[in-house]
């Protein structure tokens, strides 16, 4: 962790100095970790990138704020995650929650089937309704409990439950037959 | 088909959530860059903070004259082009200085000795003025004497002596009352004539002879031109004092013109537009062609020898090193030439220079002037341009960089300059300034030491008059 903070530094001061070639090499450097978080958030690549990008926007306009002698990625990972629930909340006002017919789709088990790879993963969560995909993302990978969702999401604790649940639910539906193959008996 | 439980469901998609696997598009790039050029964050930020720099340079600058200016009021300020000229000048300054002057001094001496205490110790200063112009008709071998009118001298001499009367009342004026009689003493000595005969005829009135004392204040005789002056009065005979006068006033002349020569007249308040070849390089030993430089400053002469300065200079610098030189953050070589560094590249880039300036005067003659100068100046970078030259083929790595978006660096060079100046017209003056300019740290993306030399050619034009006023020789006029 270490080595890579002192990689850094260098990219976040010429950052600091809003040197382009800096900020590039630091958004390159971020670009794998920053998209596998936001992937899992957004509806699709687009908005994936779009979420990320937000993100770096508010990183470059706000590093004079962050103390270059502590770690950048969790740092990183919070604005993030933070740009993502915003384009959530964005969503919301914008678009009706889907239904969860849309996951139903035989072609798409079959693939998963197949042999699913972290883009087929990838392409699960996006399936998911976002307000289900948004709490079970904050909850399964980002650790977060039920009472911070509801703080973040601006939702009842139930409700974070309920959507929770949901996701679930609807994953374990399509990928049953993945787990029946796989982990049958483990 | 068994179900899987939750924390399956869970442990899966955190695994596969732990090991992404995303390329990079250069596309997602873009659009950031895009906003980034569109005003998004850290360009606006360096581009808000470059004009702030800007706005500061130029109000500090306002505010920093401005107070100059205010503190130092009391001192001359005399057209520069006056200088040319100067016995009008002289003339005019010391009539307006006489018209406050002239009038308190001429009530304060019409006074009687019945008048209170405050008006006398002002009649003292008087007195002492007055002592002082007989002491320049002693030392001037009667030059202002001659002028008298007999009624005039009569007045003034009862005035003197009324004065002195003054004086004994307070112990510092009494030795110039006495003075003041061996200085009168010495005038009739040396003449062999009444003050009365000496000036009969002559057409100035008293307040000329006010105005004499105030050049009198400035002009310093050396004491061995003075003392030079004195012993030729003593050793020879009463008759030859007009070859005599001539002599001294020959001196006096001679001390005169020299003392103008050691002052040149600096403009208080000047602007200072400059043009150079500028010479850059990442290291002391190594310079490509000339870039070139041209800036305004604005200069306030402090004090004798100071003056400081600010303005702001538009460089564009080119510069050559080898691959090494260059720092650009980690990972550049990696991602952009196949992790070759170049053998070499070629540089240039767009400054705004921003210098703060605090110049001596070594040494002045006539029109010339010699400075020195020292100060520090701060970068706005607008825009850099690297080529990239490699001995071998490499292949897919990229020939260069290209940014036009702004950095700052504030007070990161060291000037020290030297430099020659010459009055060419009145109110203009033009120089010759050989400068270097070291780094203090690190500029552009590639993070370069970039050592700059050179030698401005300056125009300096005079907004406000010089602030020493350098009396020069009147000439006598016919007798």
């Amino acid at each position: 962790m270490e080595e890579q903070e002192e990689y850094i530094r260098p990219l976040l001061e010429g950052c600091l100095r809003a040197h382009r070639m800096s900020q590039k090499l630091l958004y390159q450097e971020y670009y794998n970790y920053g998209m596998s978080i936001s992937l899992r958030y957004a509806s699709n690549r687009d908005e994936a990138s779009e979420i990320l990008n937000d993100a770096f926007m508010k990183i470059f306009g706000n590093l004079k704020k962050f103390d270059l002698s502590k770690p950048f990625k969790p740092w990183f990972r919070k604005i993030l995650v933070n740009t993502a629930i915003n384009h959530y909340h964005k969503k919301q006002r914008e678009i009706q929650v889907e239904e969860m017919q849309n996951a139903k789709n035989e072609s798409d088990t079959e693939k998963i089937l197949s042999g699913i790879s972290y883009q087929e993963v990838i392409g699960l969560l996006q399936k998911l309704p976002p307000a289900y995909r948004t709490v079970f993302n904050l909850y399964v990978i980002e650790g977060y409990s039920h009472e911070e969702i509801a703080g973040m999401l601006n939702i009842a604790t139930g409700t974070s439950k309920s959507n929770l649940f949901k996701a679930k639910e609807q994953l374990k539906l399509i990928l049953s037959d993945f787990f029946e193959a796989d982990y049958a008996g483990t | 088909m068994p179900e899987p439980d939750n924390d399956r469901l869970e442990h899966f998609f955190r695994k596969a959530a732990s090991k992404p696997d995303v390329t990079f598009n250069e596309e997602d790039w873009k659009k950031l860059e895009a906003r980034l050029n569109a005003g998004g964050a850290g360009f606006v930020d360096a581009k808000k903070t470059g004009r702030k720099i800007t706005t500061a340079v130029v109000v500090g600058t306002i505010v920093l004259f401005s107070s100059l200016l205010w503190v130092n009021s009391p001192y001359d300020i005399v057209s520069f082009s006056d200088v040319e000229n100067p016995p009008p000048h002289v003339e005019t300054n010391i009539a307006a200085k006489d018209e406050e002057g002239q009038s308190r001094q001429e009530a304060g001496l019409i006074q009687s000795n019945d008048d209170n205490k405050s008006n006398d110790v002002n009649r003292n200063q008087e007195t002492e003025k007055i002592s002082e112009t007989k002491k320049t008709k002693s030392s001037t071998q009667g030059k202002v004497a001659e002028r008298y009118k007999p009624s005039e001298v009569a007045e003034s001499t009862d005035r003197i002596s009324e004065d002195s009367h003054l004086t004994e009342r307070t112990e510092p004026d009494q030795t110039i009352g006495q003075e003041d009689e061996s200085a009168t003493a010495d005038i009739d000595d040396r003449t062999g004539k009444s003050k009365v005969e000496k000036l009969a005829g002559e057409p100035e009135t008293f307040t000329d002879i006010e105005k004499e004392q105030i050049p009198r204040e400035l002009i310093q005789i050396s004491p061995a031109v003075a003392e030079k002056i004195k012993q030729k009065a003593v050793v020879e005979l009463p008759g030859a004092e007009e070859e005599e006068t001539r002599e001294a006033e020959a001196l006096v002349s001679e001390e005169h013109a020299s003392d103008h020569k050691k002052h040149v007249a600096t403009p208080r308040l000047s602007l200072l537009l400059s043009f150079a070849p500028d010479f850059s390089s990442t290291t002391i030993s190594e310079y490509t062609d000339p870039g070139k430089a041209f800036g305004a400053m604005i200069h306030y002469h402090v004090m004798n020898r100071w003056s400081i300065s600010a303005g702001v200079i538009k460089n564009y610098k080119r510069y050559s090193s080898a691959g090494e030189d260059y720092s650009p953050p980690k990972g550049y070589w990696k991602y952009y030439t196949n992790g070759i560094i170049p053998n070499s590249i070629d540089g240039s880039c767009s400054i705004l220079e921003f210098p703060v300036m605090v110049q001596y005067t070594i040494a002045s003659s006539g029109k010339n002037r010699w400075l020195a100068g020292a100060g520090a100046s701060s970068y706005l970078m607008l825009n850099e341009s690297y080529k990239y030259y490699f001995e071998e083929p490499n292949p897919g790595a990229k020939e260069g960089w290209d940014s036009k978006h702004t950095s700052r660096f504030l007070f990161n060079m060291l000037n020290l300059s030297i430099g020659y100046e010459r009055q060419v017209v009145p109110g203009l003056m033009l120089g010759l300034e050989p400068y270097v300019k070291i780094p203090l740290e690190e500029i552009g993306w590639s993070n370069i030491k970039l050592f700059s030399t050179g030698a401005s050619i300056t125009l300096r034009y005079k907004i406000l008059g010089q602030q020493n006023v350098s009396i020069p020789n009147r000439s006598r006029g016919p007798d």
